[in-house]
């Protein structure tokens, strides 16, 4: 059955508000349940037979029509008025519009509006989804929005013209189909690429009022101020990539290797205050010392820790003693966090130093937090949605158990009585038997580093899952730590480093726990290190007099990497990221420098005056385009024609060779006048060719000819040609 | 029998679209914006701005998308106007408030099928009063070196003599942005002959109601020859005598005995052109001669008083004469009866 235009045209119209409201979803700028609404809405206006309206009953309903509209700009005004919610009552009046034209589809002026609305979720889309799925989105709606527009235009000259065009469109259109959208894919294409060159020669002088990215990402949890236990395990298989880091300057036994897989404890938020499976931060906690040093450089000065002297300048920034052997193994890098609803920066182990790389006029309005942070962490002042770019310096090198009971001796134990380690030695509402479990693991143990060993050993003994359970204990108001460690005996790395450091506390060790991500992944086709969703950890921090606050990591070696799995197809997985990297290093951020040396490499150069011209590069990249252009043109008019008929094919190859023996026949010339032009001059060669003739004429023009007879062509073809060459 | 018909008022033609009359070029070319054309230039212009405003990449490529729809629309368009050669044709006499036949021709001369052409009126939204209407032709695609031949209905609503409405051959192809238009150079003039009704003839008549007269003997024709006298007005080509002519040295017509057929003379009304009587009387003098003549039974002539207009003749050919002099009756002797554009 043919496609009839007028179905087409809805059918096209409906794909290209799907195409619309997706890149617009994908980047959260409407909720599902709006989403949902608008589907059911849609299918329902699809489905339904247009009621027989007389003109009365066609105005009221157009009037209902009208006042649900203003009833939805009403709500829209409002919601966008007290929620502060432009973007999402934006997209939700967009649906309702749509929905509203979908039920009254009947001209082409309406269908034409919902090509514009289609049009308008397209360029919203343009606004707030920095994804790659965007292009691709883009690549479908396309040619599928202009073939829309196109049949549109034919329905609307029926609509203009009155019935006998009708009568003609219906009777003639779907025939001339196939045709139209041939055309159409030419039009997006020429649309397509007048795209990419505004794009790549638009000077970029934006002011920044608009977004580069999602207006907002997906909060990911445990990273806010208060977290509670269990976030992490819900998402540990998830292999979106939250983080891309570029090292540049690795300790040298890791440059060596390029690692698959880095182990360091990249850092997020620390928390001091822990009440009922809930983490958080008093007011007692330890403030942060951040500097800001010009040229985007903000240095951490970690309080109370022996770090040395520092120096200006991100790759001057060295500690020169920490008083442990790997004092000064040190990793640098660039790192581009992706929009996960956070403010924070990441970094690996122990960060000291980070210098934001803005790469847009919105990235440049983010300044570090220089006062207000605590626990090491380093946020963002005025936060811009999107992703963030910057430099980093961290130290990963960390001291030995040997080292730190040498630290232990050579301090004493003076420093646990300072007033500042209070609130990370505090420890409420634990029952009896943890208090006795505490007990039991520092009998014998009475040093520092003793205990954090015990406890370490204890939690040896616990299995590792995300597959949560509540035991009754917990059920009957128990704090979860209790339930972890008593009853169910099993968790992930929260409940295991929530156990740790609540158990140090109890035994008057100072603690803290971290957030943030266990390692990275080599992406060998991106050349970065890609951290996941699914990397997301929790350990502790223990501060031991001398060295300071200390990593630990209580949870089991294959709990940290337990989202290494999350990857469904990781060779796959690597690839889409690497895409993704360049999509938004090449596309996302492409800026006025980009689109300078891209000029350059053209050949073109703007002086302080002049205009430079190298007219070797510019003649080049000139022919380059033309010969692209002509091998599109071939590849069309290919595509046009559709296939050779393999016979076909046999024939030319003959009819070639014969060219090279100068014999042209006329552009009417049939095979069997070939044959007669070569009969009285060349005779071997005309039987060779009349022999070709005899086997091409029935299988070019018969029933489809089997295998054998083609094969037998082309034997004969392979024939005829080699006796013309021999004949040359 | 109808009545007459008062011919409408001439009425101020609205003023076409600024757009249209902004893009003008040579060769009675015209460009005209439609209304989502102007949504889509507005949404490009927005687009534009908030990327040079952001910055943002991906509004650039939306915005150079939408530029290049723009772009593209034109030269598709103004493609498939080159592509194709039209011409309109008049088949048969046209008569006032009756349906007429115009024959369209549209070929492409291109190596490239045209798409979404029509041939329409210049002015199809905004007729003006006077000049008749024509079906719009519209051909979804022509194939390449092909010439169709399409019919297309015209009524033109006043007996005389007027130019047909002025032809284009027009395209929205492909995105109903713009309306691209270049005229046809087939314009020219008509004659409409007045609205006949058909008539139900008595067999024999003596006279009928004054203003036709049923005459024999002295100006009988097609019988023996009765004499020669000298030419006038009305009198059809083949009367004349050539060869008493050149011996003359001036117009000499034959004039025949009668056969015994009826002769008819309609004498012409006394009037303004435009006046309801005496468009009426016009129209009821020629669905009368047209009977008379369709009948093959008589020869029917015009008079005005005493001054032969058309004399009596049948056939085709005096028919046609007889419904052209009806056509101008009372009209200004030159150029098209309209009102001014």
């Amino acid at each position: 059955m043919k496609l009839s235009l007028d179905r087409a045209r809805t059918v096209l119209s409906v794909v290209q508000i799907a195409l619309g409201v997706l890149g617009v979803a994908l980047a959260q700028g409407t909720s599902a349940i709006a989403i949902g609404v608008a589907v059911v809405a849609a299918t329902l206006a699809l489905v339904r037979q247009p009621p027989q309206r007389d003109e009365d009953q066609q105005r009221r309903a157009n009037r209902l029509w009208t006042l649900l509209v203003f009833v939805a700009l009403a709500a829209s005004v409002a919601r966008a008025l007290l929620f502060r919610n432009i973007l999402e009552a934006g997209v939700d009046f967009v649906l309702v519009l749509i929905v509203q034209r979908l039920f009254n589809r009947e001209l082409a002026r309406e269908h034409m509006q919902l090509l514009l609305l289609g049009a308008v979720l397209m360029v919203i889309g343009a606004v707030i989804n920095a994804e790659l799925s965007y292009p691709f989105i883009l690549i479908a709606y396309l040619p599928i929005a202009t073939l829309a527009l196109v049949l549109n235009v034919l329905m609307g000259e029926a609509e203009r013209l009155g019935d006998r065009v009708a009568f003609e469109l219906r009777r003639d259109g779907p025939r001339h189909l196939p045709g139209l959208a041939r055309s159409t894919l030419y039009v997006a294409l020429a649309a397509g690429l007048s795209g990419i060159f505004v794009f790549a020669a638009f000077p970029r002088v934006g002011v920044g009022y608009f977004l580069r990215g999602n207006l907002k990402g997906e909060t990911v949890s445990g990273f806010s101020d208060s977290v509670s236990l269990g976030g992490f395990g819900r998402i540990k298989e998830d292999a979106t990539v939250v983080m891309r880091i570029f090292p540049t300057d690795l300790p040298g036994e890791i440059e060596a290797q390029r690692p698959k897989r880095l182990t360091w404890h990249i850092r997020g938020s620390a928390f001091d205050r822990y009440r009922n499976g809930q983490w958080g931060h008093s007011s007692e906690a330890e403030p942060n010392d951040i500097g800001a040093y010009g040229q985007g450089i903000y240095i951490n000065r970690p309080r109370r820790i022996p770090l040395g002297e520092y120096e200006m300048g991100l790759d001057q920034v060295r500690p020169t003693t920490g008083g442990f052997a790997a004092d000064d193994e040190m990793v640098r890098g660039k790192i581009v966090l992706e929009e996960i609803g956070t403010d924070l920066l990441f970094a690996p182990s122990q960060p000291l130093a980070v210098r934001l790389r803005p790469r847009g006029a919105m990235e440049r309005q983010n300044k570090v937090a220089t006062q207000g942070g605590v626990d090491l962490q380093m946020r963002l002042a005025n936060k811009q949605p999107g992703p963030v770019q910057y430099d980093f310096t961290s130290r990963t090198g960390q001291p030995t158990l040997a080292e730190l009971r040498d630290f232990e001796a050579a301090m004493g134990r003076a420093a646990r009585r300072q007033d500042w380690l209070g609130p990370y030695l505090r420890v409420e509402n634990m029952g009896d038997e943890f208090r006795e479990l505490a007990r039991e693991l520092e009998v014998d143990n009475p040093g520092q580093v003793d205990r954090i060993e015990a406890v370490l050993e204890h939690l040896e003994g616990y299995g590792y899952t995300t597959d949560l359970q509540t035991s009754p204990r917990v059920e009957a108001g128990a704090d979860p730590v209790e339930g972890f460690l008593f009853d169910i005996r099993e968790g992930h790395c929260e409940y295991f480093a929530s156990s740790m450091a609540m158990l140090l506390r109890e035994m008057n060790v100072p603690t803290r726990v971290v957030n943030g991500y266990y390692g990275a992944h080599y992406n060998e086709v991106g050349e970065f290190y890609a951290v996941r969703q699914a990397d997301a950890h929790s350990w502790v921090e223990v501060w031991i007099d001398g060295p300071g606050w200390v990593t630990f990591d209580p949870t089991p070696p294959a709990g940290r990497t337990a989202g290494d799995g999350a990857a469904l197809f990781p060779k796959l997985a690597q690839w889409a990221d690497a895409l993704r990297n360049a999509y938004l290093g090449y596309v996302i951020d492409f800026d006025l420098a980009d689109q300078t040396n891209l000029f350059r490499s053209l050949g073109l150069n703007k002086s302080r005056r002049a205009f430079e011209v190298n007219w070797r590069g510019v003649v080049g990249w000139i022919v380059g385009l033309i010969a692209l252009a002509l091998a599109v043109r071939w590849l069309l008019r290919r595509w046009r024609e559709g296939p050779l008929h393999p016979a076909t094919v046999e024939l030319r190859r003959v009819l070639r060779a014969l060219a090279k023996l100068g014999v042209e026949p006329a552009p009417a010339a049939t095979p069997r006048d070939v044959v007669e032009v070569l009969r009285p001059d060349r005779p071997e060669l005309a039987h060779a060719v009349e022999a070709f003739v005899a086997a091409y004429e029935p299988a070019r023009f018969g029933p489809a000819p089997p295998r054998a007879s083609l094969d037998d062509v082309r034997d004969r073809a392979n024939h005829a040609i080699s006796v013309a060459k021999r004949s040359s | 029998m109808s009545t007459a018909a008062a011919a409408p008022a001439p009425t101020k033609r609205p003023r076409r679209k600024l757009s249209r009359r902004l893009l003008r070029g040579p060769g009675g070319r015209s460009l005209e914006i439609t209304k989502a054309g102007w949504w889509f230039i507005a949404l490009t212009l927005a687009d534009g701005f908030a990327a040079i405003n952001s910055g943002a990449n991906l509004l650039h490529v939306i915005f150079g998308i939408q530029l290049g729809m723009i772009i593209g629309s034109g030269v598709l368009s103004e493609n498939m106007l080159r592509r194709v050669r039209a011409r309109r044709r008049y088949v048969g006499p046209l008569y006032a408030r009756t349906t007429g036949a115009l024959r369209v021709e549209i070929e492409n001369v291109s190596d490239s099928p045209a798409l979404s052409i029509s041939v329409e009126d210049e002015d199809a939204d905004r007729p003006l009063a006077g000049r008749g209407q024509v079906d719009p032709v519209f051909r979804v695609s022509l194939e390449p070196k092909r010439q169709v031949d399409d019919y297309a209905q015209i009524v033109m609503p006043r007996r005389g003599r007027h130019r047909l409405p002025i032809a284009v051959v027009a395209t929205r192809f492909p995105f109903g942005l713009f309306v691209k238009r270049r005229r046809l150079d087939d314009e020219r003039e008509v004659i409409v002959f007045p609205h006949v009704e058909p008539q139900a003839l008595p067999a024999r008549r003596a006279s009928v109601e004054g203003s036709e007269h049923e005459s024999g003997g002295g100006m009988s024709r097609a019988g023996e020859i009765y004499g020669l006298r000298p030419y006038r007005p009305g009198d059809g080509m083949s009367r004349i005598n050539w060869r008493a002519t050149a011996r003359r040295q001036m117009p000499i017509v034959t004039e025949f005995e009668a056969r015994g057929e009826q002769e008819f003379w309609l004498d012409l009304p006394v009037g303004e052109a435009g006046e309801a009587t005496f468009e009426a009387a016009i129209e009821q003098l020629a669905s009368t001669a047209v009977a008379h003549l369709h009948s093959g039974e008589a020869s029917v002539g015009l008079r005005d008083g005493q001054t032969i207009v058309v004399d009596v003749e049948r056939g085709p050919e005096h028919e046609h004469r007889i419904l052209t002099e009806l056509a101008l009756w009372g009209l200004a002797a030159e150029g098209p009866q309209e009102p001014a554009s």
